[in-house]
């Protein structure tokens, strides 16, 4: 059995919201350079992260990160 | 709050700077074992040998800490900075493993002190760190 990946909508979600990278970054007092690392899914980010981002946008962590 | 991140140029000066440490002190090694095991070493291959071990220092602290002596942006040292220094730590220490067993096997057919070996593995070990920040530095953009 293979293990879930990690599910972003985090891009859809800042376009939606009218954001760059910088401007989301900014809010959450990280680097630009993260949040497009989180958005391909690169970089997992904390819980903390998560709850900021999910803080900054809005909306709930699960409409961000979901198992996929 | 106005957001700065690493310019490309200054992840291309590190790697440089990693790469040029490895390059001089090998060729610093492979000059001082020309000399004979018992001879004294002069001042300046003293001096030399501290000055790069210093250098080396440096570029590994830099690489996988966030030590720094001027204030500077926090959001420059976030969660994904970290995650990075700490890869870059463990590759650092993988390749002065790997050094350490060059010099090993290096020692079995050559005579190979302490003082020429110990600066060659800092570098290889402080260089190692430095490349797979840069590398995973350069993965955000």
């Amino acid at each position: 059995m293979t293990e879930p990946a990690l599910g972003v909508r985090l891009k859809e979600l800042r376009a939606a919201a009218g954001l760059t990278q910088a401007e989301l970054a900014a809010r959450v007092s990280v680097s630009r350079k993260t949040i497009n690392t989180v958005e391909n899914g690169v970089f997992i980010p904390s819980t903390l992260l998560a709850l900021k981002l999910a803080r900054a946008l809005g909306v709930r962590v699960e409409d961000l990160f979901y198992l996929d | 709050m106005l957001v700065r991140e690493a310019s490309p140029e200054r992840r291309r000066r590190v790697l440089i700077m990693a790469v040029a440490l490895l390059l001089v002190v090998g060729g610093g090694v492979i000059t001082s074992l020309a000399h004979a095991a018992d001879e004294t070493p002069r001042l300046v291959e003293i001096a030399r040998g501290l000055a790069f071990v210093f250098l080396a220092l440096v570029v590994g602290l830099r690489a996988t800490t966030g030590f720094t002596l001027l204030k500077r942006d926090p959001a420059m040292n976030d969660e994904l900075t970290r995650a990075n220094r700490a890869s870059a730590a463990r590759a650092g220490f993988w390749a002065m493993m790997i050094g350490a067993v060059a010099a090993l096997v290096a020692s079995m057919y050559t005579t190979l002190t302490l003082a020429e070996a110990a600066p060659l593995l800092l570098v290889v070990g402080a260089a190692g760190a430095a490349v797979r920040f840069v590398i995973l530095e350069a993965r955000g953009e």
